[in-house]
């Protein structure tokens, strides 16, 4: 018998352990009594091994990044009790808990649950927290009710209960037609389109970034709103049957959707539909041409939007490095109390919104965010960067991401001369080719590296990518140089001076001159 | 807890720092200012990855934080901070020339002295070259005759048995023979019986499946050059005759073989048994010789026909390879009794005849090939037969799978037992006293030196002794006027060649070993006579490299049980029957595929790569990817050994360990960012033009 391809051991994994685990049991058995396999299994419920031995990582599941002030104040607690009083916000707009011992998973994990919050599928081979734009429910250009289909992913068995995908899966649903919501980097991106007073949703697939990005194809034009639950589930049946489980660098549904077309996609979503007996499946409008035609991004630097609904707004924080320290979250939630509509959105670039802000609190908000010490200026501008943690706590990364985080905030974000005139201008660091921190589709992307060096070991550096975009069609970030750790500062600072001399007159963003001048001329240029 | 605090301290002082940080952990959050401070103090002490400083400050800030004064808490958080470098930066995009699997090598010379071989693509010939294929390919580097059996193996598993035929043919001359009565010295070597990894690939029996399965027409093989005008004779058809003869013919001289026998093969013919080996199998590979123009002469023995000083006139060169006639008699008490006999006079007459004299109760006396050959003819003819041996079964020489048969058939083995005297009564045989031994001290050979146990004398009964105990090379034929240049006075050969235009090929040279050696020898051979004759080296070994994208192979090839042999029923097994039936044609892909495939190279392009380290957590084995300091080189720039490096700012690169890789690919699946190649490196023997 020829060899046939078997199950790979994070398969056979998956198989043959019950990752719902009683961490109960598990606060009471010695480390080593936990096998490596139960150990990456215990990611379904949202809990890392750290970086550190003897410490864990807990990741929540927030739909829609949207938690009331009850419920982060239960994270705030217990964040002091049991995580070294850290709470960090991630690039899918929830909170992670670090330092975690085993002894402390479950009081975590039923703490929260005990305010509405979950921990099941925060990670691991499942369909991971529903993301959407922080302007959900409330921005005022919204189309439909994002949240609302957001919550019913989030509540449906079918979605939810699925333990065994080939790899992780993730939705995003936006609340009006704007790359906030990255459509374009999501396994499953659903657009809201008004048509004659409907709301129906435009449906893209096969978006995910990691170490070989794809940006996602529009698959239909039209999908009326009560077909969305089922064309979501249907995406799930067909990434179980087609994606491909013997190679984890090639599982995602980016490349299913990629090796099938966006026209084959959709016909298998249809029959899939077909076989569950769904109904009323001509309504669905199939896409002419997959490119998507995403809109730019709404908000660009503002501290303060009016909501859709008029005399309240949306004060947005802007959290260093996107930690929280006990202190600054009990601030902020007293403020969102006392001051806002007492509701915390957590967004991608790690940040706060604090929403249904009265108008006339605004300016007192503001003022007591700055005594406190928030900065609410710079969003989307230089100081608005993005990083994952980098080596500090995981395991993949190559480089230390907070550190270059905090030496470029350090260096560039308290020149505001500087950053203004650069305007709109998003830095992502990303520790590793995983891209957690979305590297590929920053105006500048740092993604860790090393490089031998001349004394004969390596030196901690950046791969700088520049030019990527998820409005319009989408792009990839190109790869323009390295630069070791000691210089990355230098180096930004180098490509930013380039962009400031060379643009079209001062409304060129660096996206749109990335895009003109060509990778090629950027790297003469910068030498 | 004071205590768990200086049991704490206790196990920072010593380094075991994780385990102080777990017993600190374990009575609770971390909170108060000491165990905080120890936790910092243990991660700063370990500080082998960046995450060892980072937790050393989260932990000093909490141990500030709750009021301690250690003097080492502020300053392992100020050392933590890194500073920008002072200047500018020069800006550019990272180069590299190795590249990744889905990339394009130029054929220029290898710009890092990690690299594997000296050259990225094409032709390379230094002496790291050599050396990656000696030690990659080990089944290659132990065949003699330097067979490719990665390349054979691939064609097999992918139906292409005619050009794994080919290959056999081009390397060792007769591949349906050897497929059948090889001495293996491959299957010993394959990286799948290293332990841990199961068994060899039955690189033997797949042999001769790509002889089975192909085309039954003659496999005429082109000639390297054309028509040289030299004569070339060579005394004796046996494999070193024979393959020197095809060597000779592909360089374009003329040939002609003497055989004093009615057949050629030698000792393929008059050693081996037919029930191990069918004699038409034998003349149709001869028959692919002969097609090539060489003249094979029978019933022509030089020294009675024609003298050796005779063929030297009347050609441009002479190859003797007249093997190894003269048997190796016991010299014991009752030698000249009726019914003892050398092994070899033996299966000659069988192998000849179709039978022979033979007693009910015959000892075979021998460890190696021809040993099992008599063993197993005298029990087809109807005699009860013991094989009595002085060593144990590790000092064997004897084909793998050949102590199995006999013990399947039957045949005791009397292991550390020394013949002493041959008993007999009225000039004949009856019995033979043996006395038993232990295991001594290595001999020259390298095998333990049996040592008598006194008093341990016993006898066997018997009809007929059968002597396998070696045979040696006979210069008797030589005539007077050659022999003294050419040989010792104990028989042998001089071991410097005496005489510019005669040479010697196979175990009429070296002594009496295997096919295999001797065709590897007559190969060798057949390279210096045509030196001699043109007056240049016209043949070349080179490395040659080609990029590929994927080997074809996945994991679970290498979990394929090792195939069975069929055989036929222990009933039907007489002399003229083959006992092997080979492979069918399924079982002959089903085996190939168990081949890693070692010919491939994976190197990783340490310009490329970023050191992410994805490739070492996917690795197979614990040293198949390093993480090095340094590597060490000798004068030809051949990694001698390496440094590891201890923290992530002392890897100079990650290197894969080639001895050590199984060929698995599970680090081109891992790399994100496509640094590691994928190269199919083969030795090739070439024309010089």
């Amino acid at each position: 018998m020829k060899a046939q391809p078997g199950l790979t051991q994070v398969e056979k994994d998956k198989l043959e352990i019950d990752p719902d685990f009683d961490f109960r049991e598990i606060a009471a058995r010695p480390f080593t009594a936990i096998s490596p396999n139960e150990l990456a299994m215990f990611k379904w419920s949202g809990v890392y091994h750290q970086l550190q031995p003897s410490f864990f990582m807990i990741r929540i599941v927030t739909p829609g990044g949207r938690m009331t002030t009850r419920q982060f104040n239960r994270a705030v607690d217990l964040a002091e009790q049991y995580a070294q009083g850290e709470l960090c916000i991630t690039t899918r707009q929830t909170l992670q808990f670090h330092w975690i011992r085993q002894e402390d998973i479950y009081k975590i994990i039923e703490g929260m649950a005990e305010v509405g919050i979950t921990t099941k599928n925060g990670c691991g081979d499942v369909p991971r927290n529903i993301i959407g734009d922080s302007l959900a429910g409330v921005g005022p250009q919204q189309v439909g009710d994002s949240l609302k289909l957001i919550r019913a992913m989030a509540a449906d068995d079918e979605i939810q209960n699925q333990r065994n995908l080939p790899r992780k899966h993730k939705i995003s649903v936006a609340s009006s037609n704007d790359a906030l919501a990255q459509t374009l980097m999501n396994c499953q991106g659903w657009v809201p389109v008004e048509r004659n007073g409907t709301v129906g949703w435009k449906y893209h697939a096969g978006g995910g970034l990691g170490a070989r990005p794809y940006l996602a194809k529009l698959i239909f034009d039209w999908v009326p709103e009560a077909l969305v639950l089922d064309v979501t589930r249907a995406a799930i049946e067909a990434f179980r049957r087609h994606g491909d489980r013997r190679k984890r660098t090639h599982s995602r549904l980016k490349v299913v959707v990629d090796q099938m077309g966006a026209k084959k996609f959709g016909e298998v979503l249809i029959d899939i539909m077909k076989e569950k007996g769904v109904q009323e499946l001509d309504a669905i409008v199939f896409a002419n041409h997959p490119v998507p035609a995403i809109g730019r991004m709404s908000i660009n630097g503002e501290a303060v939007i009016p909501q859709k609904e008029t005399g309240q707004s949306i004060v947005r924080i802007m959290i260093e490095r996107s930690e929280l320290t006990t202190a600054q979250s009990r601030a902020i939630s007293k403020l969102a109390d006392e001051r806002g509509g007492g509701i915390v959105m957590f967004t991608n670039r790690q940040n706060i919104e604090l929403h249904d802000v009265p108008n006339e609190n605004v300016e007192k908000l503001i003022k007591a965010l700055h005594t406190t010490g928030f900065r609410t200026e710079g969003h989307e501008h230089l100081p608005d960067i993005v990083a994952c943690v980098g080596t500090t706590l995981c395991k993949m990364a190559i480089s230390d991401s907070p550190d270059a985080y905090h030496r470029l905030y350090a260096a560039l974000a308290t020149d505001e001369k500087y950053w203004k005139a650069i305007g709109t201008l998003r830095i992502n660091i990303t520790g590793c080719p995983n891209n957690c921190a979305h590297a590929w589709i920053a105006d500048i992307g740092l993604r860790g590296t090393r490089t031998r060096n001349a004394e004969g070991g390596s030196t901690e550096g950046y791969s700088i990518f520049v030019g990527g975009k998820l409005s319009e069609a989408g792009k990839i970030a190109e790869y323009l140089c390295d630069a070791p750790t000691e210089e990355i500062v230098c180096a930004v600072k180098k490509i930013l001076d380039v962009y400031l001399e060379t643009r079209n007159g001062n409304d060129e963003r660096f996206v749109d001159f990335c895009e003109r001048i060509g990778v090629k001329t950027f790297q003469e240029l910068i030498k | 807890m004071k205590q768990l605090l200086a049991e704490a301290e206790e196990l920072i002082n010593t380094g075991r720092c994780d385990e102080a940080v777990e017993l600190l952990c374990r009575q609770g959050v971390p909170e108060e200012s000491r165990v905080c401070e120890l936790i910092a103090l243990a991660h700063h002490q370990r500080e082998a990855t960046r995450g060892d400083v980072f937790s050393a400050v989260v932990f000093a800030g909490r141990a500030l934080a709750q009021g301690s004064t250690h003097p080492q808490m502020q300053k392992i958080i100020d050392a933590s901070k890194r500073k920008d470098k002072e200047g500018g930066t020069h800006l550019s995009p990272q180069d590299y020339t190795l590249g990744g699997w889905n990339e394009t090598r130029e054929a220029g010379d290898a710009p890092l002295n990690s690299c594997a071989l000296s050259r990225l693509n094409g032709k390379a010939d230094a002496p790291k070259d050599f050396d990656w294929l000696g030690k990659n390919i080990p089944c290659q580097k132990a065949c003699p005759a330097s067979t490719d059996i990665p390349g054979y193996l691939s064609a097999i598993y992918e139906g292409r048995h005619e050009e794994a035929y080919h290959i056999n043919l081009r390397d060792n001359v007769f591949p349906a023979v050897l497929g059948r009565v090889c001495a293996r010295p491959c299957e010993s070597e394959c990286r799948h019986g290293w332990e841990d990894l199961g068994d060899p690939v039955a690189i033997c029996f797949s042999k001769r499946s790509s002889a089975d399965f192909k085309q039954q027409d003659l496999v005429v093989m082109d000639k390297w050059f054309e028509d040289s005008g030299k004569r070339v004779a060579v005394v004796g058809s046996g494999p070193a005759g024979l393959a020197a003869a095809r060597q000779l013919a592909l360089l374009g001289h003329s040939v002609t073989v003497y055989e004093k026998h009615n057949t050629p093969g030698g000792m393929m013919n008059q050693g081996i048994p037919v029930f191990r080996l069918p004699r038409d199998i034998i003349a149709k590979e001869i028959e692919q010789i002969t097609a090539l123009g060489v003249e094979i002469v029978c019933n022509t023995e030089i020294g009675k026909t024609i003298p050796l000083s005779k063929l030297t006139e009347q050609n441009d060169a002479v190859v003797m390879a007249a093997g190894t006639l003269r048997p190796n008699l016991l010299d014991l008490p009752g030698k000249e009794l009726e019914g003892i006999r050398h092994g070899l006079d033996f299966l000659l007459e069988v192998n000849d005849t179709g039978t022979t004299q033979i007693g009910k109760q015959v000892v075979v006396i021998g460890g190696g090939f021809t040993a099992m050959d008599c063993a197993r003819a005298a029990l087809r003819l109807g005699a009860e037969v013991k094989v009595c041996y002085r060593r144990t079964v590790n000092e064997m020489l004897v084909t793998p799978g050949e102590l199995e048969e006999l013990e399947h058939e039957g045949i005791p083995v009397e292991y550390r037992v020394t013949p002493k005297a041959y008993i007999g009564t009225n000039g004949k045989i009856k019995a033979i006293q043996f006395i038993r031994t232990e295991m001594g001290e290595p001999d020259e050979s390298g095998r333990r030196r049996p040592v008598e146990i006194e008093g341990s004398e016993f006898e066997l009964p018997i009809d007929n002794i059968l002597l396998a105990t070696g045979q040696f090379p006979d210069t008797e034929w030589i005539d007077d006027a050659l022999k003294s240049e050419l040989a010792e006075a104990d028989g042998w050969l001089k071991p410097e060649q005496a005489i510019d235009k005669i040479f010697s090929a196979g175990d009429f040279s070296t002594g009496a070993s295997s096919l295999i050696q001797a065709i590897g020898h007559a190969k060798e051979t057949a390279r210096s006579v045509d030196q001699f004759l043109m007056g240049k080296i016209r043949l070349r070994d080179v490395a040659t490299i080609e990029d590929v994208t994927e080997s074809g192979r996945i994991r679970e090839m290498d979990a394929v049980p090792l195939q069975p042999m069929p055989m036929i029923d222990l009933r039907k097994r007489d002399l003229p029957t083959e006992v092997e039936l080979g492979f069918d044609e399924e079982a002959s892909g089903d085996e190939a595929q168990r081949c890693y495939q070692c010919h491939y190279k994976y190197e990783i392009d340490s310009d490329k790569c970023i050191y992410c380290d994805w490739c070492v957590k996917a690795k197979p084995r614990p040293d198949c990817i390093l993480k090095i300091k340094s590597l060490h080189h000798d004068a030809e720039g051949r990694v001698v050994g390496w440094d590891i490096a201890q923290t992530a700012d002392e890897i100079s690169q990650i290197w894969i360990n080639q001895d050590d890789c199984i060929r698995c690919g599970a680090c081109v699946a891992a790399c994100p960012v496509d640094a590691i190649s994928i190269q199919k490196v083969s030795l090739v023997t070439e024309p010089i033009v």
